[in-house]
């Protein structure tokens, strides 16, 4: 079966007065029908922006080259009508802070409403019931009472329940969520994980979640994409997250979160900056200069080393057999 | 360092007795902080978790002294300032110092650096123009800022060095106590990590004790040493850190640890299968009678609804404030 998502080559690079970012450099990969994947990154990875540019979202100053194949269908080359109807409808997204991407003049019902009439799909009076049913599906308590209330009348997780729901609305086959949960209460949070685990499992859709965080990404997804500087340095499967991973990156990135039940001392980190990615790239590998491993290869930029059908990584380390260490 | 002459040793470097805070709302009286009593020994650093709302933010603020309680005492090196007049405060001030969440904010930024490091100094007046340059320099070094940057401003430093800015500058007065509010939150892992780092040094050199408030309950455990878990303005478990982790037994504490996505020895914790916070937080200002915990609580019996728990000693040395700890730890 082909896979719902399909991103080969994906670049973009953002072009202002001063200099070139480039924010994402040559990205692959791929999403199964009802499976999640994470996209894990520090703050200017490029994590967002792929998303972004999978939904054509991004602003006029962006290039995007590559492919972003929907269901067979190459989304970047649609004109902007053809997207119009995609954007909500076979995909839909769910941002970091639900109370800023509602409009703040309008009820939860009439904006739940909207999507559906826009993408003719309901009657008006049905439109009504179905947005009853999607509250009612995602926790919110009263849902015929609340339609009638504005985004300020709701609490943080409850408003992130009702984005999920206008997410939802138009049943679409790949949601991706960005950061959903990054501004919640950790209670809060684990609510809203396991309500948007339960969706997607229920709906079979394709889940894309976004975040900072590898132990939401390790809860929630099936495999984990993780980027450094517009990159993405390993693709592992969650369940192997700890255990079989490759890339020093990723292998700094974990040793340094402190474990729960971790020994008091101090806690191994990455030296050195998040490369900065305006202006130009190095040749070589982008992590190479906080690199503690590297060698003479890695002034070659590494390609992408399978070493199982669900594990690849970019780093000249994985050439030739992987050590584990 | 400063020396303090204001004590022997073995009485709490700050104590809160039976504090209550009461906001006037118009939605009605708002209850933040309720009957909480919590003393901070020197060494002995204390973590503070909860959900937002729980009155974390309200206490150390009134811990500082920043809001005066509505009732109860606050001690500072074993005197009760809570009615002192702001003059009078000001030499206490200079002994528990403050580090923000974001650090860009939480600094002036039309000064440089080193101004912003050795401001505390000026307002205390207790150092000439040279000695404050010279303090600047000294501290800049003990947190790991190059010199280069004495004369930047704020916004030409990332946010790791922004919150080493920031950490210097609260060490300036020589502390005793540092309250660090959610203080390395906002910074990525990689930074998160040089930061808890230096933290963990100055604690060791200086003999600095921590308040930390954070919802990373793994830092928490990594930094404290006694743990306060607060629910709707009460503390509701009080312990050595690394007991209530072993042994959580109050049910919130117990939902809570096992909400928080962390990593372990052996892997990441699971997302628990369902929610385990069932049921609805009541509003802080319209508290049901007894356990405020008794809407969400898979354990609520009828004396639930009908008293308040209080604070007791368990058999582990934790205190915990539930009618059915017992019984909801052989449960679970």
């Amino acid at each position: 079966m082909a896979p719902l998502l399909e991103i080969s080559n994906l670049s973009v690079r953002f072009h202002s007065d001063k200099a070139e970012v480039f924010a994402v450099n040559g990205l692959d990969l791929s999403l199964d029908t009802g499976k999640a994947i994470a996209i894990v990154g520090e703050s200017g990875s490029g994590k967002s922006t792929v998303m972004m540019a999978v939904m054509r979202l991004l602003q006029s100053n962006a290039s995007i080259t590559g492919q972003v194949k929907l269901d067979g269908t190459d989304v970047l080359q649609l004109p902007e009508k053809a997207m119009r109807r995609l954007r909500g409808k076979e995909m839909a997204m769910v941002f970091q802070n639900a109370g800023s991407s509602m409009n703040p003049t309008k009820t939860i019902g009439d904006q739940m409403i909207e999507p559906m009439l826009f993408h003719h799909m309901a009657s008006a009076r049905d439109a009504r019931q179905v947005a009853v049913k999607l509250l009612h599906q995602v926790g919110i308590p009263d849902p015929e009472e609340r339609l009638n209330n504005y985004p300020f009348e709701f609490s943080g997780g409850q408003l992130q329940r009702v984005m999920i729901a206008m997410a939802l609305i138009a049943d679409p086959k790949l949601l991706i969520a960005d950061e959903p949960t990054t501004a919640l209460d950790v209670t809060v949070q684990a609510e809203v994980l396991i309500l948007l685990k339960k969706l997607q499992r229920e709906r079979g859709m394709g889940l894309v979640f976004v975040t900072h965080d590898l132990a939401v990404a390790a809860q929630v997804a099936d495999d984990i994409y993780v980027m450094y500087g517009g990159f993405v340095m390993e693709r592992i499967a969650a369940s192997e997250l700890t255990t079989h991973l490759v890339h020093p990156y990723l292998r700094g990135l974990v040793q340094s979160i402190p474990k729960i039940d971790g020994p008091r001392t101090e806690l191994p980190y990455i030296p050195g900056q998040p490369i900065s990615i305006t202006g130009g790239l190095p040749d070589g590998c982008v992590f190479a200069s906080r690199c503690d491993k590297r060698f003479v290869k890695c002034h070659e930029r590494p390609r992408h080393i399978s070493i199982s059908q669900q594990h690849s990584v970019s780093c000249w380390l994985a050439e030739g057999g992987v050590e584990q260490a | 360092m400063i020396q303090s002459v204001f004590q022997p040793d073995d009485t709490p470097i700050v104590k809160l007795e039976n504090i209550t805070k009461r906001f006037r709302t118009s939605r009605g009286d708002l209850l933040a902080c309720n009957d909480i009593t919590v003393q901070v020994d020197k060494g002995i650093s204390l973590g503070v978790v909860g959900e937002s709302g729980s009155g974390k933010s309200t206490l150390i603020k009134t811990l500082q002294l920043l809001e005066r309680p509505t009732k109860g005492n606050v001690w500072i090196g074993g005197q009760n300032v809570t009615l002192y007049s702001e003059k009078r405060l000001k030499p206490f001030r200079r002994r528990i110092q403050f580090v923000a969440q974001d650090p860009y904010s939480s600094l002036f930024p039309n000064m440089t650096i080193a101004q912003n490091i050795s401001e505390p100094l000026y307002v205390h007046g207790i150092s000439d123009k040279k000695e404050r340059r010279d303090k600047a320099a000294e501290l800049m070094e003990l947190v790991g800022i190059s010199l280069s940057y004495f004369h930047s401003f704020p916004h030409e430093l990332s946010g790791g060095q922004q919150q080493r800015v920031a950490i210097a500058r609260a060490l300036a007065l020589s502390p005793e106590v540092l309250v660090l509010d959610e203080a390395v939150s906002s910074l990525d892992v990689s930074i998160q990590a040089q930061i808890l780092n230096l933290l963990q040094r100055l604690k060791k050199d200086l003999g600095l004790t921590y308040i930390f408030i954070s919802h990373n309950l793994a830092v928490i455990r990594l930094m404290c040493e006694q743990l306060a878990v607060m629910y709707l303005g009460r503390v509701v478990e009080q312990g050595n850190s690394d007991e209530v982790f072993r042994n959580p037994l109050h049910p919130y504490t117990r939902s809570l640890i096992a909400a928080i996505p962390a990593f372990t020895n052996n892997g990441v914790t699971p997302l628990p299968s369902e929610s385990l916070l069932g049921g609805n937080r009541p509003s802080a200002t319209d508290l049901p009678k007894g356990c405020a915990y008794q809407t969400r609580c898979p354990f609520a019996t009828e004396i639930c609804f009908r008293e308040e728990p209080k604070l007791e000693a368990m058999g582990n040395g934790s205190l915990v404030a539930c009618h059915n700890a017992m019984s909801a730890s052989d449960n679970a």
